[in-house]
């Protein structure tokens, strides 16, 4: 009997949890199609005149333009970066590995509001006007720590002896890797990337201090949000953001899986 | 004409940081030969084929392939090739992609690449496994496929880290058979790593025993055996018994030692023990080498009378263990049934019984 109501207990606890993490969210979509200007209850009516005035809304579009210039330049190049530093890390005896790796991951740790003021005052001094590049190289600063986090925890699954098996039979280092380290690593890089592109797209501290005159999507946003007429159609614009994300989630999780299974039945683990 | 001192192993020592996995190993493979590294965990056994693979540099000394020395040549330009002790499949190509790995390099026509896929495959009897994906291959599987990604690169020297040590017993004795075989078909020096005593003295024709860093005996199995020269070498292989005894004379073709508890035993000599009178030497004895009787046999010496203390029957063979007034340790004998069981010449526990050996059998190695 003190089972069950335990685990009614809990199950409350979950729906609860679920519905303060979700429902605010799922507003978003809601009042998306809601046909007033006011974010309220009682609900209007449906319409999809916020997502027409989005799509005609040009300084809307092009600041999600350049926020997925600059997000996807980030998750390729913070990957690469993340993943020869992670290969570094777990292939060789690096002497004085531990402070190394402390170091690259320090902008981890650091608050955005610091990195971005500190970052804002290096470029002026270095005479370099904030643009859309400032912004990418402020976001490939604190991605790479991240994807190095999930680089060196899939090459520490990785068996040394393929690499060495591949050297044997006559592969020199450079071929080594494209032949076995990166297809073996290839489920940790679409992490990576997905991670990093993520972490870019919706990164507002940094871009605030960093940006020029192209505005980034969080800082388009932003501007938007002292409009109230314009509101609706940040609405609509985070509904389709929303909607994005689920699908690429879903899938990155479904390759996860799959790659999982395969690893599993081959002994490799992680 | 199969070149002697193919690999040359030269005073290599290797030091990890401080701990000194080989010391001065010298240790000479002819071309062609079946060559075991034998010993216990953790005696350097894989250190020294990862210095001969070129994936460690010795630390001192070096090594040499076919006259050419190694240390200047990297891993991937060494005429050898390894097998793993964990097969290291790539695990994301199948099996025709594993074996044809190495290949590539040499730009085969496609024609003519997949004859030499096709062929390994027959070799290692995985005919129609070539689609398959390492997951898919059983332990045995892998462990052939691993054999034929590395014999298809026709390397002058095969280094195997324990190939069947993660194989079960029937499957591991069937491999060690075939691998025998296919040694001899390919006529490649192979050299193989283990740590089990039957294993290299069944497949091997030369080995070399190694301890704690240092190579203790090269020797064919059966000189191993029969002539260990050191009480740990004859210790690591198969079980003896050690009698301390005193050189009385020295014959041209025998030595007579006084051992105490088992009064005189006569040895035969051979080149390599010649010790002078009065030396103090270890006898030992191989427990199936030791007959023993009810009736005293008709010889001067090499005889003894004890006690059986302990009898456990094996089937094909008994153990013995004779206890013998004076001696410290009780002598261990193995004894062929060859009789039918519960023959009255059968000894039981608390028989008195009589031992006996043959001056041939006796070896005797240098005190401790
Ligand atoms: N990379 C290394 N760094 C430090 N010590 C090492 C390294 N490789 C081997 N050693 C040490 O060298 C010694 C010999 O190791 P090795 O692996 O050659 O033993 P082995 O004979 O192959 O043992 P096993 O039968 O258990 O495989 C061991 O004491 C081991 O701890
Ligand atoms: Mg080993």
């Amino acid at each position: 009997m003190e089972q069950t109501k335990r685990i009614d207990g809990l199950i409350v606890y979950g729906v609860i949890y679920l519905g303060f993490l979700y429902l605010p969210i799922l507003l978003i979509p809601l009042f998306s199609f809601n046909d007033s200007i006011y974010i309220a209850f009682p609900l209007k009516g449906f319409t999809l005149q916020w997502y027409e005035a989005m799509i005609a809304q040009d300084a809307l579009v092009r600041s999600l333009m350049n926020s997925l210039k600059v997000a996807s330049a980030v998750a390729v190049i913070s990957t690469i970066f993340g993943t020869l530093a992670a290969k570094a890390v777990t292939g060789y005896n690096l002497r004085g590995k531990a402070p190394v790796v402390a170091f690259i991951m320090i902008p981890f740790v650091i608050p955005g509001i610091i990195l971005g003021i500190s970052l804002l005052v290096l470029i002026n001094r270095l005479g370099v006007t904030p643009s859309l590049l400032t912004v990418g190289l402020g976001h490939i600063m604190i991605a790479i720590p991240f994807s190095m986090m999930v680089m060196i925890s899939r090459l520490e699954g990785l068996d040394r002896d393929l690499e060495e098996a591949s050297m044997d039979l006559g592969e020199g280092v450079w071929s080594t890797f494209w032949r076995v380290t990166f297809p073996l690593a290839l489920p940790g890089i679409v992490a990576s990337l997905l991670l990093t592109f993520t972490l870019s797209f919706d990164e507002f501290l940094i871009a605030f201090f960093l940006t020029g005159k192209e505005a980034t999507l969080p800082i388009f946003i932003f501007s938007q949000l002292r409009l109230s007429q314009k509101l609706p159609n940040v609405l609509a614009l985070g509904s389709c953001i929303l909607a994005a994300s689920t699908v690429v989630i879903a899938a990155a999780e479904y390759i996860r899986r799959r790659n999982l299974r395969s690893d599993r039945q081959s002994g490799l683990g992680v | 004409m199969r070149k002697r001192n193919f690999i040359e192993v030269r005073n290599v020592t290797k030091r990890f940081g401080r701990v000194r996995a080989l010391h001065s190993v010298d240790i000479e493979v002819n071309e062609g030969e079946f060559f075991a590294l034998l010993g216990p965990s953790g005696c350097g056994k894989t250190t020294l084929l990862r210095i001969l693979a070129g994936f460690e540099s010795p630390t001192e000394g070096e090594v040499f392939i076919d006259g050419q020395a190694m240390s200047a040549v990297p891993a991937n330009r060494r005429p050898v090739n390894m097998v793993f002790q964990n097969y290291a499949i790539f695990p994301h190509l199948n099996v025709r992609q594993n074996i044809a790995y190495g290949l590539r390099r040499q730009r085969l026509p496609k024609a003519e690449l997949d004859a030499v896929i096709e062929r390994a495959l027959v070799l290692i009897k995985l005919e129609g496994f070539g689609e398959r994906r390492s997951d898919q291959l059983s332990g045995g599987q892998r462990q052939r496929v691993a054999l034929a990604r590395a014999l298809v690169k026709q390397p002058k020297v095969l280094l195997l880290d324990e190939p069947l040590g993660a194989l079960d017993k029937r499957l591991r004795e069937q491999m060690q058979v075939e691998l025998r075989a296919l040694q001899q078909e390919v006529g490649v020096t192979f050299v193989f790593v283990t740590h089990d005593q039957e294993e290299a003295l069944s497949m091997s024709d030369r080995i070399a025993v190694l301890s704690e860093g240092e190579v203790l005996q090269v020797d064919t199995p059966e000189r191993l055996y029969e002539r260990p020269v050191s009480r740990e070498v004859a210790d690591f292989i198969g079980t003896m018994n050690f009698v301390e005894g005193e050189v009385e004379g020295v014959d041209t073709d025998m030595i007579s030692v006084d051992a105490g508890p088992l009064g005189r035993v006569s040895a035969a000599s051979d080149e390599r023990t010649r010790p002078g009178r009065g030396a103090r030497v270890l006898i030992a004895i191989r427990p199936e080498k030791i007959a023993v009787s009810r009736e005293r046999p008709d010889v001067p010496s090499n005889l003894v009378r004890g006690q059986v203390s302990a009898a456990s029957y094996l089937g094909d063979r008994s153990h013995l263990r004779v206890d013998v007034p004076g001696l410290g340790a009780p002598i261990s004998v193995a004894s062929q049934n060859i009789l039918p069981l519960l023959h009255s010449a059968h000894a039981a526990e608390s028989d008195a019984m009589w031992l006996s050996w043959p001056a041939s059998a006796v070896v005797l190695l240098p005190p401790e």
